[in-house]
This record gives C-alpha cells, sequence and structure tokens, in this order.
C-alpha cells in the first residue's frame, strides 16, 4: 500500500467539494421533484386561463378608462405568467428551497453523513459554503426554470404582446395601470427571475442557518418556513407597518417592480442591498455556529 | 523506539443534560436543570505507532464520546489530543490527514453506489487516483458490488465500504468505533481478520472500540478499559495477561493443593465458582510447568492444569459495573451548551 494520499491544493479542494456536492444533488430524487411539481402546475394554470373569461378583469380594466373587447385583447403569454409569478415565488419556491437546505445539513446530521464528512481534514466553513454556492446555483436553476416554462409555455399558448398590469396585483400601493412593451419584456422577465433569485439565495441562507442548529431535517424546513411565513404575513398587520421596510420577506418580493411601467431602480438597489446584507447575517452567522458546533447525530 | 500516534490527554466533556428530555423523565423540571452529565472524566491514553489498542467499556462508558473528541466532532470540555504531533484544536486538518476512521457506524448517502461514496469521502481527503479506489475495492472485497447503491447493501458489505474508506486517504492511524457492531459470526471473523492483516502486512496503527471482549483478546497488543467516562485499566494486553491471567486446577485433593501452593508459592488459591473441585490461582510468574511437577510430586493426581479461558470477559466484568450508568455534577461555570 502506499502512502497518504497527496492533499489538495486549496482551489482544487473547494472545487472538488463543490463536484461533490453536486453529485449528491443530483443523485437524490428530491432534487427532481420540484422541476416535477413546477411543470404540472405550469399545466394547471393554462388550463385554468383557458377556461377563464377574465370579464371582471375586464371591467376593473375599464375603470382605468382602458377598453378591452375580450380576453383575446389582453391575455397573452406574458400576462399569464406575470400573473403566476406571485404564487409561485412566495409559496412553491420557498418550500423547495427549504427542504433542500434542511437536508443538506440537518438532513445529513442525521443519516449520520455529516459527521463522516466532518472527520475528514475539509475546514468546516468550506463545507457550508460549499454548500451554499450550491444552492444558489439550484435556486437559480429553479427560478429560471419556472420562468422559462411559465413564459414559454404561456406563449405557446396564448402567442406574445404588451403586458398590461393593474398596479395593485403587485403591492407597491399605487394603483393604476401599467403597460410594457413586449419587446421589452423578455428582459423585464429575466430581471426579476434574478431578483427572485436573490431572494430564495437569502432564504437558503437562514435556512443553512436554522439546518445547522436543528437536529432533524423536517424540524430544519418547518421552522425555516414558519418563520418565512409568519414575516409574510406581518404585512397584514398595520400597526407593523413601521416594520415591514426592513423585513427580508419584502426585498425579496422585489422582483415585482420590473412589471411596473416605470421600473424604480432606486427601490431594486435599496431591496438588494438589504438582501445582500440579510445574505451575510445569515451566512455568517450559519459558519460561525456551524464552526462551534458539538456534532453529536 | 515508540513513536506516538494518538495523544490524549486529561481529556473530559461535560454534556448539558437536555431540559425538556429531563423534565419529560420526571426528574428535574424547569429551565435551569441543575445537574450535568460528565461522559468523559479526565482520560489519557497513548496509541503508539503500531499498536492495535481496544478501547473497552461497557455501554454508555463514554467510548464514542470520547472518539468524537479525538476527531474534532465535539469540543472537549478540557484536556488535548494529538494525533500524529499536530493538536487537533490548533491543527485540526493536518491531525486528520494522518487519519482513516469512523464513529457509531460507517455512514453512507445510500441513494450513491458504494463507489461513488468510496471517491466522495476519499476525495475530501485528498486527491485519489482511480486505480487506489480500485485497489481498496478489491481488499475489502467488494469486488463486483461496487457499482451497486448502497440502499441495496447488507449490513457486513456496509462495515466492509466503511472500512474501505476509512483506508482510502492511506491513513497512518484507523480509528473504529466498534466496527463489528451488528454483524453476524462471518461478518464479525471477516471483519476482525481485514483489521489484524491490515495491521499486520500495511503496518497500520488502530485504535478499536468494543465491547467484545474476545475480538479485543484476538486483536489487540494493548488495551484500554473505561467506565463512567474514567480509564479504570490500561496496559499492554500481554503484560496483563500475567498479572490478571489466571490458572485453573483440578486435582483430587483440592484443599491439600490449595495448602501446598500457599506454602511452597506464595500463592493463593481459590475455589473456582464455575468448576466443582477446581481452584484458581495466579500464577505469580510461575510456569505451569512448575507448578504441575510440584503438585504430581507431592502426589496430588492432577487432572487439569490450564490457564482460564475468558479470562479478560471475567476481568472486564469484576472491574465494570452492568447497568448503564454515568456520574452526574453539579454544572460547572461557563460549560457549553448542549
Ligand atoms: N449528545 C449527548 N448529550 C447528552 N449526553 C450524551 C450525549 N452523547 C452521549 N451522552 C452520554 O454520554 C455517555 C457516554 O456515551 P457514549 O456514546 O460515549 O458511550 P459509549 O461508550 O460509546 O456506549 P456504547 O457502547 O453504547 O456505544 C452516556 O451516558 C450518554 O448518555
Ligand atoms: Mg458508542
Amino acid at each position: 500500500m502506499s502512502g497518504p494520499v497527496e492533499a489538495l491544493s486549496f482551489t482544487e479542494g473547494i472545487l472538488a467539494y463543490v463536484r461533490f456536492e453536486l453529485t449528491k444533488l443530483r443523485g437524490r430524487r428530491i432534487t427532481w421533484v420540484p422541476f416535477l411539481v413546477l411543470t404540472l402546475v405550469v399545466g394547471l394554470i393554462v388550463s385554468v386561463f383557458h377556461y377563464l373569461q377574465f370579464t371582471t378583469v375586464i371591467q376593473v380594466f375599464r375603470a382605468f378608462q382602458i377598453f378591452f373587447q375580450s380576453k383575446e385583447d389582453f391575455v397573452n403569454g406574458y400576462y399569464m405568467a406575470a400573473h403566476s409569478m406571485n404564487p409561485m415565488f412566495q409559496l412553491l419556491l420557498p418550500i423547495f428551497i427549504s427542504v433542500a437546505s434542511g437536508l443538506m445539513i440537518a438532513g445529513e446530521a442525521e443519516a449520520g453523513t455529516l459527521r463522516a464528512c466532518l472527520i475528514r481534514p475539509v475546514p468546516r466553513r468550506r463545507l457550508i459554503l460549499g454548500k451554499f454556492a450550491i444552492l444558489s446555483g439550484y435556486s437559480l436553476a429553479l427560478c429560471l426554470f419556472l420562468l422559462f416554462m411559465l413564459v414559454g409555455i404561456g406563449i405557446l399558448n396564448f402567442g406574445t404582446g404588451d403586458l398590461y398590469t393593474l398596479n395593485m396585483a403587485f403591492h407597491n400601493g399605487e394603483t393604476g395601470v401599467s403597460m410594457v412593451p413586449a419587446a421589452e419584456l423578455p428582459f423585464r422577465f429575466l430581471m426579476a427571475g434574478l431578483l427572485a433569485t436573490m431572494g430564495m439565495m437569502v432564504l437558503a441562507a437562514l435556512a443553512l442557518l436554522i439546518s445547522s442548529l436543528v437536529e432533524t431535517a423536517a424540524m430544519a424546513y418547518v421552522l425555516t418556513l414558519s418563520i418565512y411565513f409568519a414575516l409574510l404575513t406581518l404585512r397584514w398587520l398595520p400597526f407593523l407597518d413601521w416594520l415591514y421596510p426592513y423585513l427580508f420577506v419584502t426585498h425579496m418580493l422585489r422582483w415585482q417592480q420590473c412589471f411596473y411601467e416605470h421600473i424604480k431602480l432606486g427601490e431594486i438597489y435599496v431591496s438588494l442591498v438589504h438582501l445582500a446584507c440579510y445574505l451575510v447575517a445569515f451566512l455568517s452567522a450559519a459558519v460561525l455556529l456551524f464552526e462551534q458546533k458539538d456534532v453529536k447525530s | 523506539m515508540p513513536e506516538p500516534l494518538l495523544e490524549i490527554e486529561d481529556l473530559s466533556k461535560t454534556f448539558r443534560r437536555r431540559v425538556l428530555a429531563s423534565a419529560a423523565r420526571g426528574g428535574i423540571a424547569g429551565a435551569d436543570d441543575p445537574f450535568a452529565l460528565q461522559a468523559v472524566d479526565r482520560i489519557n491514553l497513548t496509541v503508539e505507532r503500531g499498536d492495535v489498542f481496544g478501547f473497552l467499556g461497557p455501554n454508555g462508558a463514554g467510548k464514542s464520546t470520547t472518539i468524537r473528541m479525538a476527531l474534532g466532532l465535539i469540543h472537549p470540555t478540557s484536556g488535548r489530543v494529538r494525533i500524529g504531533g499536530y493538536d487537533l484544536a490548533t491543527d485540526r486538518l493536518n491531525a486528520l490527514r494522518k487519519v482513516g476512521a469512523f464513529v457509531e457506524a460507517p455512514a453512507f448517502y445510500s441513494y450513491l453506489t458504494g463507489r461513488k461514496n468510496l471517491e466522495i469521502f476519499a476525495g475530501l481527503s485528498g486527491r485519489v487516483p482511480d486505480a487506489l479506489v480500485d485497489e481498496t475495492i478489491d481488499l475489502v472485497g467488494l469486488r463486483g458490488r461496487e457499482h451497486e447503491r448502497v440502499n441495496v447493501y447488507s449490513h457486513g458489505m456496509k462495515a466492509r465500504l466503511g472500512i474501505a474508506a476509512c483506508l482510502l486517504p492511506r491513513p497512518e492511524l484507523m480509528i473504529l468505533d466498534e466496527p463489528t457492531d451488528g454483524l453476524d459470526p462471518h461478518g464479525i471473523r471477516e471483519i476482525r481478520e481485514l483489521i489484524k492483516r491490515l495491521a499486520r502486512q500495511e503496518g497500520l496503527t488502530v485504535f478499536l472500540s468494543s465491547h467484545l471482549l474476545n475480538e479485543v483478546e484476538n486483536l489487540c497488543n494493548r488495551i484500554a478499559i473505561v467506565e463512567r467516562g474514567s480509564i479504570i485499566l490500561q496496559g499492554r494486553l500481554d503484560e496483563l495477561e500475567k498479572t490478571h491471567r489466571r490458572l485453573r486446577i483440578q486435582t483430587d485433593k483440592p484443599q491439600e493443593s490449595a495448602a501446598l501452593l500457599r506454602e511452597r508459592f506464595k500463592i493463593e488459591a481459590r475455589p473456582d465458582p464455575d468448576a466443582r473441585a477446581s481452584l484458581l490461582v495466579m500464577p505469580n510468574g510461575h510456569a505451569t510447568e512448575e507448578l504441575n511437577a510440584a503438585l504430581s510430586g507431592a502426589g496430588h493426581a492432577v487432572r487439569h492444569l490450564a490457564p482460564e479461558e475468558a479470562w479478560l470477559d471475567r476481568l472486564f466484568l469484576e472491574l465494570t459495573t452492568t447497568k448503564e450508568s454515568s456520574k452526574s455534577s453539579a454544572p460547572m461555570a461557563g460549560e457549553s451548551l448542549s
């Protein structure tokens, strides 16, 4: 038998680690479930949009002096995509991201593979940052896949055209109607996707923090989702209005800005700064806790 | 020249007993549970290069906790661990580079193949050529099954895969926590032979915990017995055998034989509780032949004269209490939360 194996250089170590996390992510069946679910949900949305007549919506638009004769005048692929994004990005994706993050640390602790990794000569920090990198990639993949499906299948079914939206559908406290010309829309959707991904990365960092605190994967994602939904509900409490601009969930929804007629870049910057701060805070806390942690599983 | 590979100095660990769990047990309820659990209490031991060191103890004695600390999984309350001269607290990566190990039981990604698992874990230790993975698969006898998912592996195959994973970084020291736990007699023998071969032929140093006494007797050259977090006996197995292994003697006149042994050799013979008309004596350095000649010369018919079997079992049972128990003590200031 030969001597000890050669140690990897710093960069090689990081690359190798990320590659291994990727292998694990790919190998787990549950990784692929969200893609399947999203595909099915998009199919469902398409049939709902085929079925609905949008008479009420036409009346609401009329109140804003925009006169559509029938749904064909404004319901197109972009319209369907933009109006489906809210529930998808607020509900479904956070669940998928929380589950994936919960499995990554608490789930591995449960399975015993976490301790098997930690007795190898790898800095603990690299483990958690590697997992975060993979989760970020996974979030991006999910967000872009979802948008691609929504827009793509939407256009196949309902064609293209300008996007008319009621501002109040996108929570900025304004009324009125936004119209974004068709030529601008692919860029708008891409921007929305990237902003949403940034939000998901913050959630992933929070989930990793919780995942390194608790003992089971189920506990990790139940806790993460409870915190997320609790914060999301706070906006319905009028006496907490002052708090709302500081919550990360507020800024996770900022992608909605991308469908206003005139994008307020200032607000988007503010949100990006908030998200970045939350991200750094959650991730540093996760790293610090994980480095101190007694691994007893 | 003995070269220490694993040095454990004054190692202690106090767990803060779970507040909720103790409340649920009907114990001391409330947020200020005044009890802490001392799982490991000032353990000292040194494993030298070439040793096969058996770390023995009843359930809950603190074996796994000690091993977890020796691998940097949990932080000691006090004391320190050095591996190959590197302090685990300050030089964790260099220390761990010398080790292949598992704690409790080897764990794998059940949805990946055995080989993929080996590649993943070995890759965390360094650059592992494919040939080395193949060689190791052959060594542990998993050839032909390495491309199956681990979730179809039997317990014995997982144990072998566990050892393969330990071997892949080509360590100087293997730390194994109950490597034959849960295996059938064939599996136990196989793993035991494998460890023996690795130690003899490859010169690997092994530190293994176990509560299977014959396993340890069979494999190890040095042992430590730990109970309630403290080492109560430690030494070279051959020396312990000299001082603790008794002879079983059966003659036609047990009482006279006992008197003769006391007079002539100053050794105390006691009746054997397990066998009628048998005596148990500590030979105190006297050779079996010598005692035999003396007894026969005095006209005692010696029917049986042999070293006692399962002496380590007996010693272990004498030294350790049977029920799982641990020391409780008032919490210390600044103790870590568990
Ligand atoms: N995470 C923990 N929190 C609190 N107490 C613990 C923890 N882990 C272990 N203990 C306690 O520490 C003591 C030693 O446990 P340990 O697992 O080290 O024993 P062991 O010698 O490996 O036993 P076994 O032979 O059953 O594996 C036990 O009393 C156990 O209950
Ligand atoms: Mg144990």
